[in-house]
C-alpha cells in the first residue's frame, strides 16, 4: 500500500496563506494518508519523506482571482547554495533527504491559488475553492489513481508540470 | 571618517541585519557596528490585551525560541496572579525548556554554524551550508538534524505542537506527559547524547587547531549574566540572578527580578532597531555584559549531571577559568545540550509529569510582574503591568540578544581589525566577522517568514559616497 504524505505547510494567521494546512486537515482521515502541518518546510521532516512513497507539499501562492490549483512534479535540488538558513524549499527537502537517507519519494507541490496574505484567519472564496480542489486530487491519489494519468477534463488549471521553478517556501 | 563595509544582509542567523565596517583614510579597520534593520513592535501592541493572552501573543514574537517566550510571560502572570504553580507544573515548565534549548542550540550548531567550523571559512560559499556539510560529515550532520527533532518532539508532546505552543499559562500549565510520549523520550536519549559526544569531540579537535583565530575571536573582558541554582548551579529556568565579572568574581548575586532595571539601562542607538542593555552601575557602554550559554557556564559553579560536569572542567581548563573568547559560545552550546539530555533523562520517573494537578486559578492580585527565564540565548525578561481588569498597560520585553549587543559588535570590531587590511578582502574574510555574529545565536525573531535568498553585499563607499569597490556574493 502507498505510503502518500501530505505536508501542508505556510501560517494560518495570514488568510490564504493558511491553504496548505487547511488542505492537509481535510485530507487527514483518507486511507493510507498520513498528514503533516507546518509553517516552514524544515530539515527534521527528512525522516519522514524517507518513510513515504509519495509526498505531496501542499502550499498557498498569489493568483489572480478565479485561477485554480497547480499541480508540479518536485525534482530533488542538492547543489543548491541558497540553503544558507533553516527553511527550505520543497527541492531542497527532497534533495537533503536523498543526501542524508540515500532514497526520495515521488513528490509533488500542489499550489492552491490565494489572493489575500494579509494578517487574518480565513480563506479568500479563490483559495477555498483551490482547497476543494485539491483535496479533489489527493483524494484521487489516495485511492490509486496517479496524478499524472489524470485527463486534461479533470486537470484543466491544475495540469502538472515537471520540474517547477523550486520558489523559496512561504510561510 | 574615511570608508566602509558594509555587509548586508548577515547570513544564517535568525532575522535581518546588516554589518557596517569603517575604516580610516589608510583603509585600516576602525570600528565596525552591527545593525538590525527589522522592526517588530510587540511591546506596544500587546498594550490593552489581557495578562491571561500575553504568553499566547509574545510567541509569535519568534518562531525558533517561542517557548522562552511562553515561560517568561507565564512567569511574569504568576507574579501578577500572586500564585506558586503546582509543583507539577513548574516541572513540566522546566521539562519543556530543556527540549527548547535542545533544539535551539542544535539548529545553532548544526544547522548554521557547523559548516564554517568544519568546512572552513574559506571554504566555496556555495558549499558552506547544509548540504556541503552532510558531504563532509555525514554523521555529524545527520546527527544534528535529528537532535533538533527530538528537542521539537519534547516541546511538541507537551505543548500539543513545535512552534509557537501557548501551553505555560499564567498559575501553571495546561497538560501533562503522556506515559507514551514519556516512553519515546526515553528511547531516543541514548542517540541524542552519543550525537553531542561526538560534536564535542570534533569541536575539541578545532579548538586544538586553531587557536590563534580562537584568541581574535570576540575575546575581550566583561561582564556575564545568568540565572543559578539555590547551590549556585547550572540553571535554566528558576533560580537567582547573578552577574559575574571576567575573572569570575561575583558581582551581583540573588537579585530579584523585579529589581532588573536598578541593575540593567537599556540604551538605544540610532543605527539599530537592537536595543543595548548595560549593566547600570557601571554606564554605557562600559557596562557591557554578555548572557547565554557561555555567560550561563561562567556563573554556575557546576552543572549537576556527571557528562555536563566533566565536560564543564575541561571547558574551563581550556578557555582558562572564566571563558572570555565568544568562540567558545559553540562549545558551551553543546556541553548545555549535554545537560539537558541529562537532566531530562533525570526527570523521565518522576511522576508529577503526568499529574492532573497543573495550574493555580487566581484572579488579579498585583499590577505588576516581572517574569525571567533562561531562553536558549540567555537571560530573558518580560515585564508587564495590568489594570484592575488584567490589561496590559505596559510591556517592556528584555531580550537575550540584545543584552548580548554591545558584546557582538564589539566582537565584529575585533575580528575585522585582526583580518581586514586594505580594500581587497576575499569573502571568507568577511564571512569570519560574520560568524562573529552566529557565534552568540542572535535571534531577530525571523518568526515564521522565509529568508529567501540572502546574498551578501560589500560597499567600499568613498566619504562623499562613491563606491570605491562592489562585492557580491550570489544568493
Amino acid at each position: 500500500m502507498k505510503r502518500i504524505l501530505v505536508i501542508g505547510y505556510g501560517n494560518p494567521l495570514r488568510s490564504d496563506d493558511g491553504a496548505g494546512p487547511v488542505v492537509a486537515q481535510a485530507v487527514a482521515s483518507l486511507p493510507g494518508v498520513e498528514t503533516v502541518i507546518v509553517h516552514q518546510l524544515l530539515p527534521e521532516l527528512v525522516d519522514r519523506l524517507a518513510n513515504a512513497t509519495c509526498v505531496i507539499f501542499v502550499d498557498a501562492a498569489q493568483a489572480p482571482p478565479g485561477a485554480g490549483v497547480e499541480l508540479a512534479l518536485v525534482r530533488p535540488v542538492t547543489d543548491e547554495a541558497l540553503a544558507v538558513g533553516h527553511t527550505f524549499t520543497p527541492g531542497q527537502l527532497l534533495g537533503l533527504t536523498q543526501l542524508v537517507h540515500g532514497r526520495t519519494p515521488e513528490a509533488w507541490l500542489v499550489t492552491v491559488p490565494g489572493c489575500c496574505f494579509a494578517v487574518g484567519e480565513g480563506l479568500s472564496p479563490t483559495a477555498a475553492a483551490g482547497v476543494r480542489q485539491a483535496c479533489g486530487l489527493i483524494e484521487r491519489l489516495a485511492g490509486g489513481l496517479s496524478l499524472v494519468s489524470c485527463s486534461p477534463a479533470e486537470r484543466t488549471s491544475d495540469a502538472p508540470r515537471e520540474s517547477a521553478p523550486d520558489r523559496p517556501a512561504t510561510g | 571618517m574615511g570608508q566602509r563595509i558594509v555587509i548586508d544582509p548577515v547570513t544564517r542567523i535568525e532575522g535581518h541585519a546588516k554589518i557596517t565596517i569603517y575604516l580610516d583614510e589608510s583603509d585600516r579597520v576602525i570600528d565596525a557596528r552591527f545593525h538590525v534593520t527589522e522592526f517588530r513592535g510587540f511591546e506596544r501592541f500587546c498594550e490593552g490585551r489581557p495578562l491571561w493572552e500575553m504568553a499566547g501573543i509574545t510567541a509569535r514574537v519568534c518562531g525558533i525560541c517561542p517557548v522562552s517566550h511562553v515561560l517568561a510571560s507565564a512567569r511574569a502572570g504568576d507574579q501578577i496572579l500572586a500564585v506558586e504553580p503546582p509543583p507539577a507544573a513548574q516541572k513540566l515548565r522546566r521539562f519543556m525548556n530543556l527540549g527548547q534549548i535542545i533544539q535551539s542550540h542544535a539548529l545553532s550548531f548544526f544547522h548554521l554554524s557547523s559548516p564554517d567550523l568544519f568546512l572552513g571559512m574559506d571554504s566555496d560559499p556555495a558549499r558552506r551550508n547544509l548540504f556541503g556539510l552532510i558531504a563532509a560529515e555525514p554523521e555529524l550532520a545527520r546527527g544534528g538534524i535529528r537532535l533538533r527533532q527530538f528537542g521539537q518532539e519534547v516541546i511538541a508532546f507537551l505543548g500539543g505542537k513545535k512552534i509557537h505552543p501557548a501551553w505555560a499559562v499564567p498559575g501553571g500549565v495546561r497538560h501533562a506527559l503522556a506515559e507514551a510520549d514519556r516512553e519515546t523520550i526515553r528511547q531516543r536519549l541514548p542517540e541524542a547524547k552519543a550525537t553531542t559526544l561526538h560534536a564535542l569531540g570534533r569541536l575539541k579537535q578545532l579548538l586544538d587547531q586553531n587557536q590563534e583565530a580562537i584568541q581574535a575571536f570576540g575575546n575581550f573582558p566583561s561582564l556575564f549574566l545568568g540565572l543559578v541554582g539555590s547551590d549556585g548551579s547550572w540553571e535554566h529556568s528558576d533560580g537567582r540572578l547573578r552577574f559575574v565579572d571576567s575573572t569570575g568574581r561575583i558581582v551581583v548575586d540573588g537579585f530579584d527580578p523585579a529589581r532588573y532595571a536598578d541593575f540593567i539601562g537599556e540604551a538605544v542607538e540610532s543605527s539599530s532597531y537592537l536595543k543595548s542593555p548595560f549593566y547600570r552601575p557601571l554606564g554605557y557602554p562600559e557596562g557591557i555584559y554578555r548572557v547565554g550559554p557561555l555567560a550561563r557556564l561562567n556563573v554556575c559553579t557546576h552543572i549537576g549531571t556527571p557528562l555536563a560536569d566533566g565536560e564543564l572542567t575541561e571547558f574551563r581548563q581550556r578557555g582558562g577559568g572564566t571563558v572570555n573568547a565568544s568562540f567558545y559560545y559553540h562549545y558551551a552550546r553543546l556541553i548545555e545540550i549535554l545537560a539537558c539530555l541529562e537532566h531530562i533523562e533525570r526527570m523521565l520517573d518522576d511522576p508529577d509529569l503526568g499529574s492532573d494537578l497543573l495550574r493555580a486559578q487566581a484572579g488579579i492580585n498585583r499590577r505588576e510582574g516581572v517574569g525571567v527565564s533562561e531562553a536558549p540565548r540567555g537571560t530573558l525578561f518580560h515585564h508587564y503591568q495590568v489594570d484592575e481588569h488584567g490589561l496590559i498597560r505596559r510591556a517592556n520585553l528584555l531580550i537575550a540578544t540584545g543584552q548580548n549587543n554591545l558584546a557582538m559588535n564589539r566582537t565584529v570590531a575585533q575580528i575585522a581589525k585582526h583580518y581586514i587590511r586594505g580594500r581587497d578582502i576575499p569573502e571568507g574574510l568577511l564571512n569570519r566577522v560574520e560568524a562573529g555574529i552566529r557565534a552568540y545565536d542572535p535571534c531577530l525573531s525571523c518568526s515564521t517568514h522565509a529568508v529567501g535568498a540572502m546574498p551578501i553585499h560589500l560597499r567600499l563607499v568613498r566619504p562623499d559616497g562613491s563606491v570605491v569597490a562592489e562585492l557580491r556574493r550570489p544568493g
